[in-house]
């Protein structure tokens, strides 16, 4: 049985080994060697310590790197968070359209981020764009906001395109984890009196705690990822103001071909996501027994 | 969200049931309102891609185009912005990905779910973690093998590189598929005589269908949205899937947004009609398994 065990894993085991772990162990090599263009091919790497890590620690671009991705993260965080369980909440009870509204609203989450993206920077559109057109008939904007080619307006733009796609799926997390609350609990609730915000803070709200741990823990490591759709918008700019750490990753060491700063920067970038992970791996022990 | 406030407890049974068919329509005009807007995005590129040149930059926007304008479609599948390469690039990709994830994470799902071991709880906890890395961090040491291999512009190496990101979902979202089938139904099949690999073959799968179907199409779906690798494993544009087409047009031609929309909604079209036919089996699959992973 063992062995039939390990037959049936071997082939995700050898691409694992392969094309997993050896390339994070290799990015790691490669962070400590002076790996660029020219240097690769014929394999003379020479082992040069922790330059690299010292060349872009020292570099002021990777700190507002980080500042970045910290806005970004926690803004689309906090905000897919509640705007998703306000939905969650409004599709929790049964009502006419539910099902297939709730599988409209699922499309953002399914398109390609490149389309997504594409389409955001038609809409963001300074000149021609239709949220400008449509702010300014509402009467909220007096003239059009450059919102793509100003810093801190860009960096909302991605936020907003980021969640298009997190909000509904927030909501289908959240909303699968308010199923398992047992209906009975409310009436209970509303016999004894207790006002609709009463049962929200009082049943709703504890008793989601655990889904809403894991559905924040996913949307950190999920946010902080985000490459394609930053970069198909606004390519990190204007003047590097949307260059959060994937971006700066890739800048890095795909326009120089500095692979060696580019892996120091790649490593430096894991370092988050492998410190949450460890969280995630024993959050989903515990749920298991 | 604002539901209408409810009459009071001491309120009559019929009265309390129109009320609450009343707040049931109420909840449904304001959710289709939401889904509405929700979705302008997406209305805004169909109708962006259907105007003219001079339309597509009317003051104020034209909420409905005046003129159906089929051309930028036309140009779409015309070699001009070289998309109807990139469009087979894509299909020969994602297809690969698809067929090649389900050969790997069948029998390893069900290796996790019936066989643990210490090798396979291990293979696990790998694929959950490799799972919430970002990808340009792993693509920065593939592009090196792949460069050192001689695999850069190829199918191979973008291939390979995808089944990164739909392997770990593949086996996390089908491992309780096979937890859940019934052992001995398994142990009967091998009394009648059938082996391990028959009684998986012709037992198991077919009953799991739905679980097989689904990881089927969310790696397709993956692959073919897949931005990151693509960019940084390939610098020819014959080789180039959609994606990074459509992202270098951008760079060329920033204004031609009817163009720009018509290619968008042709890379959204097949991943739209797979979510309409298969939406029953992709949303149970992300409901049940994104909270696992």
């Amino acid at each position: 049985m063992r062995r039939l065990g390990l037959a049936l894993a071997a082939p995700a085991l050898i691409y694992i080994a392969v094309f997993l772990a050896f390339p994070l162990l290799y990015n790691f090599y490669l962070s400590v060697t002076d790996a660029q263009g020219a240097n690769l091919i014929s394999g003379s790497l020479q082992f040069i310590g922790a330059a690299n890590y010292g060349t872009v620690l020292a570099d002021p671009e990777f700190w507002h790197s980080g500042l970045l991705s910290l806005i970004f993260t926690v803004a689309c965080l906090v905000l897919q968070y509640v705007f998703g369980f306000a939905l969650a909440l409004f599709f929790r009870k049964p009502f006419p359209g539910n099902g297939p509204i709730r599988a409209l609203l699922l499309v953002g989450w399914i398109l390609p981020p490149v389309v997504t993206a594409t389409v955001f920077r038609w809409v963001f559109d300074t000149d021609y764009g239709v949220l400008n057109h449509f702010m300014t008939t509402l009467g909220l904007i007096d003239e059009p906001v450059r919102w793509l080619s100003q810093g801190a307006t860009a960096m909302i733009a991605v936020i907003i395109a980021n969640l298009w796609v997190g909000i509904p799926f927030n909501m289908l997390l959240l909303l699968s984890g308010l199923h398992l609350i047992d209906d009975s609990l409310y009436e209970a609730a509303s016999v004894d009196g207790a006002s609709r915000w009463r049962q929200f803070t009082n049943i709703t709200y504890p008793l989601m705690a655990p889904v809403s741990i894991s559905v924040l823990l996913l949307g950190v490591i999920n946010t902080y990822k985000v490459f394609d759709l930053i970069y198909t918008m606004t390519r990190g700019g204007p003047v590097n103001s949307t260059t959060t750490l994937p971006i700066y990753t890739y800048l890095e060491t795909f326009s120089f071909f500095q692979f060696g700063t580019g892996a120091a920067a790649s490593a430096l970038t894991l370092i988050l996501p492998l410190a949450l992970s460890y969280f995630y791996v024993k959050s989903l022990n515990e749920e298991e027994r | 969200m604002t539901t209408p406030p409810t009459t009071p407890r001491a309120a009559r049974p019929p009265m309390r049931r129109s009320t609450a068919k009343r707040s049931a329509a109420l909840k449904s005009a304001i959710a289709w309102l939401i889904a509405a807007a929700y979705l302008f995005p997406v209305y805004w590129m169909i109708n962006t891609s259907l105007k003219t040149g001079k339309d597509m930059f009317a003051v104020p926007p034209q909420m409905v185009p005046e003129d159906l304008y089929l051309g930028s479609y036309a140009a779409v599948f015309s070699p001009t912005y070289g998309i109807p390469q990139a469009f087979l690039n894509s299909t020969i990709i994602a297809t690969s990905v698809l067929v090649l994830t389900l050969l790997i994470a069948i029998p390893a799902s069900y290796a996790v779910a019936r066989l643990r071991g210490r090798v396979t709880t291990s293979m696990m906890i790998m694929l959950t973690v490799v799972q919430l890395l970002p990808a340009i961090a792993i693509s920065v040491p593939l592009f090196v093998m792949f460069r050192q291999a001689g695999l850069i512009n190829s199918y191979l190496s973008m291939i390979l590189a995808d089944i990164s990101v739909t392997l770990p979902f593949a086996v996390i979202l089908l491992r309780p598929y096979f937890k859940m089938f019934p052992y001995e139904v398994e142990e009967a099949a091998r009394i009648d005589g059938l082996s391990a690999i028959g009684t998986i073959i012709r037992i198991v799968i077919p009953t799991i269908r739905p679980g097989i179907i689904m990881i089927g199409s969310f790696a397709f779906l993956m692959a073919w949205g897949e931005f990151t690798f693509a960019l940084t494993l390939t610098t020819e544009q014959s080789i180039q899937p959609l994606t990074v087409a459509l992202n270098r047009i951008i760079g060329q031609y920033g204004t031609a947004w009817n163009d720009l929309m018509a290619t968008a909604a042709v890379i959204a079209a097949p991943v739209l009609i797979l979510f309409i036919v298969l939406q029953r089996y992709i949303v149970a699959g992300l409901a049940s398994g994104a909270t696992k992973g």
